[in-house]
């Protein structure tokens, strides 16, 4: 986006075109506005932000004899509470897998930021373009270890590619535990209500012995267009800022799941025991406050995101089925990542 | 009787065409020589750079071995999904071709599926195909046992696109071939039940032979259809995935314009498709008709 010059940074929209002096650009978290930065400035407007956090049955916790308030913190632990709350009948057949993920590539940068380690080489493609991937070293290749060998010994469920399959499978009680984002945090607890289990919430798990990175924003962001008239990008920045305001952000929290980007609408939350009421909705804010700044949480900035993503997705399923093995498929994707850089990067030199 | 004078009337004819050629000229002939232009070139994303690169694109292409993937499962899906749909349309046809009681209640039935949008028919099929509340798995676990992956193992998901597009274009076919089915004369039918035919000789010797001219434009429609519209039953049902089991021509196509941000390379891709159908019809027309029989 920030590449193709037709977007117009947010900071200059608002200071140089629309001469707004009261707007504060201090009033994002930090670790919002510093995904979105570029060069020191704001490019896109932070509006609704979301990490991903693993979300658990806490009633099947229960059945299975866990602790419903000790959830899985590491990759071992995981793989054992999902053996334990996997149910079989007496065919063998699976009737409730432990946990259960969608082929998303997303997943797989968390992880790799959960481990403070990086994406792309120029520390994230933050310190020039990003010519190098590093979807073959150890983050990325051991947690796609761990996916395959839970799918492979049944206590996880494939539902394929996207969000939907694991959404419905985890909905539906056919599966225990999974990750999401914190925008279904709403949704899903008003599901479990209905459905009579408790719904628990924790951080993403990681290897142990591994220093905690972090989770990288989510959600999205509003972007304004270059060459518009006058009128109309004063219009635009006017309802960028609304949008910013104390009373939509808090709104739209509370409806969702996806938290506020700015200090004022989480203190006004904290101090009318929003948070106290209701956990579920603190752990994504929670885990993101308690990452570590730099680099790996910040983000990778790669300007072929989607088909890194695509190329992501595809070797996880080469491995699912048994075409490759792990470190097999991480190495044939880190390859095609690189050339996609390649190219995009000559087309700017 | 008075005489044309069609010299005053030069105009009229190329006036009477234009409004045509508006329309083809804007939505087909402009864009296909821009995709040829497109094509020798690399664009970035949103357009604001534009590198001449020959037939960079095209090298690329065929030296891509998902490229190359990509046509050959193209071509297998096309054979598959042509003769399966086309012998059971046939088969479904004879039979509503019966004099039964309600018969144009069983016909518009079996045309319903060519009546809805592809989004629809792909979400429909994941329904019924979802690994976890799907009632095809449900029903084949409850009578034989066992379970299928069909959205996440290749092979069957490749399956699974092509019984979906078989159905959705199945009205289609039923439709065509019924008109030719009523198009042949019981007299034909006669004598040969008086000759001492059987039922499966009267299909394979006369039904068929005298179907051959809506086989053979059913074929060529068919070819269309499962080239260009399975788009949108791939879209919704796999994604080109898993692995790129289900990655067809067209959906690469517009993964790498549409995703990947990469008009040259989708340019090209189009280009390549267009000559594949140039191909196909001519060959269809000047030798295709040689086995058709015509009345």
């Amino acid at each position: 986006m920030v590449d193709s010059g037709i977007i117009i940074p947010i900071e200059e929209l608002g200071r140089e075109v629309a001469e707004d002096d009261s707007f504060d650009w201090g009033k994002f978290l930090t670790p919002v506005s510093n995904y979105y930065q570029v060069d020191g400035q704001l490019n896109s407007m932070p509006f609704n932000s979301s990490t991903p956090i693993l979300y658990y049955n806490k009633t099947a916790f229960e059945e299975a004899g866990l602790d419903p308030n000790d959830p899985p913190q590491t990759f071992s632990e995981l793989k054992e509470y999902a053996e334990k709350l996997t149910i079989r009948n007496e065919d063998g057949d699976v009737e409730r897998y432990g946990f259960t993920l969608g082929i998303v590539g997303w997943f797989v940068e968390q992880m790799v930021a959960n481990q403070d380690a990086l994406l792309v080489n120029n520390n994230n493609g933050r310190d020039g373009r990003a010519t190098e991937s590093y979807l073959d070293r150890e983050p990325a290749v051991r947690f796609i270890e761990l996916w395959k060998e839970m799918v492979d010994e049944e206590i996880m469920l494939n539902p394929g590619r996207g969000w939907d399959g694991a959404k419905q499978a985890f909905l539906s009680g056919r599966a225990a535990m999974m990750i999401e984002s914190t925008a279904q945090v709403k949704n899903f607890s008003e599901n479990a209500e209905a459905s009579g289990h408790e719904l628990g919430t924790a951080f993403l798990p990681r290897p142990e012995g591994v220093d905690r990175g972090g989770v990288i924003i989510g959600g999205a962001s509003l972007w304004a267009l270059r060459d518009h008239p006058q009128e109309e990008l004063e219009a635009a920045w006017e309802f960028l800022s609304f949008l910013t305001e104390e009373k939509q952000q808090v709104y739209w929290f509370e409806q969702t799941g996806y938290f506020p980007v700015t200090k004022s609408a989480v203190e006004n939350e904290m101090n009318n025991q929003f948070f106290a009421e209701n956990p579920n909705h603190m752990t994504a804010f929670l885990q993101l406050l308690l990452s570590k700044k730099g680099a790996p949480t910040q983000g990778a900035l790669i300007g072929t995101f989607p088909e890194v993503r695509q190329i992501v997705e595809s070797a996880i399923e080469e491995t699912l089925q048994d075409n490759m093995i792990p470190q097999e498929a991480m190495d044939q994707a880190a390859s095609q990542v690189d050339e996609t850089l390649e190219e995009y990067n000559s087309l700017y030199e | 009787m008075k005489e044309q004078d069609y010299n005053s009337h030069f105009l009229l004819p190329y006036l009477l065409i234009i409004p045509s050629m508006i329309i083809l000229i804007l939505f087909l002939y402009w864009p296909t020589l821009k995709s040829f232009y497109l094509s020798l070139y690399r664009t970035a994303p949103f357009g604001s750079r534009v590198l001449y690169s020959g037939l960079d694109n095209y090298i690329k292409l065929f030296t891509d071995p998902a490229y190359l993937d990509s046509l050959q499962r193209s071509a297998v899906f096309v054979l598959l999904t042509i003769f399966g749909g086309l012998s059971f349309s046939l088969v479904l046809a004879t039979f509503l071709n019966k004099k039964l009681k309600g018969i144009h209640i069983y016909r518009t039935i079996f045309f319903i599926p060519y009546a809805i949008s592809p989004t629809v028919a792909g979400s429909l099929w994941v329904f019924l195909l979802n690994p976890v509340a799907g009632h095809v798995n449900y029903i084949l676990d409850f009578f034989l046992g066992f379970q299928v992956p069909w959205l996440t193992n290749g092979f069957f998901a490749f399956i699974a696109i092509i019984i979906a597009t078989i159905w959705k274009n199945m009205g289609f076919n039923i439709i065509f071939f019924l008109a030719g089915l009523q198009s042949i004369p019981d007299s034909v039918y006669e004598s040969a039940k008086i000759d001492g035919a059987n039922s499966w000789q009267i299909f394979r010797k006369i039904t068929i032979p005298l179907l051959s001219p809506t086989t053979f434009y059913l074929i060529i429609m068919n070819i269309l259809f499962t080239v260009f519209k399975v788009f949108g039953i791939i879209d919704i049902m796999t994604q080109g995935g898993p692995a790129g089991a289900t990655n067809l021509v067209i959906f690469k196509l517009y993964r790498d314009m549409f995703v990947n941000f990469k008009p040259g390379l989708a340019a090209a891709q189009s280009v390549v498709l267009l000559f594949l159908v140039l191909v196909i019809t001519f060959f269809h027309f000047k030798y295709g008709s040689k086995g058709v029989h015509y009345q």
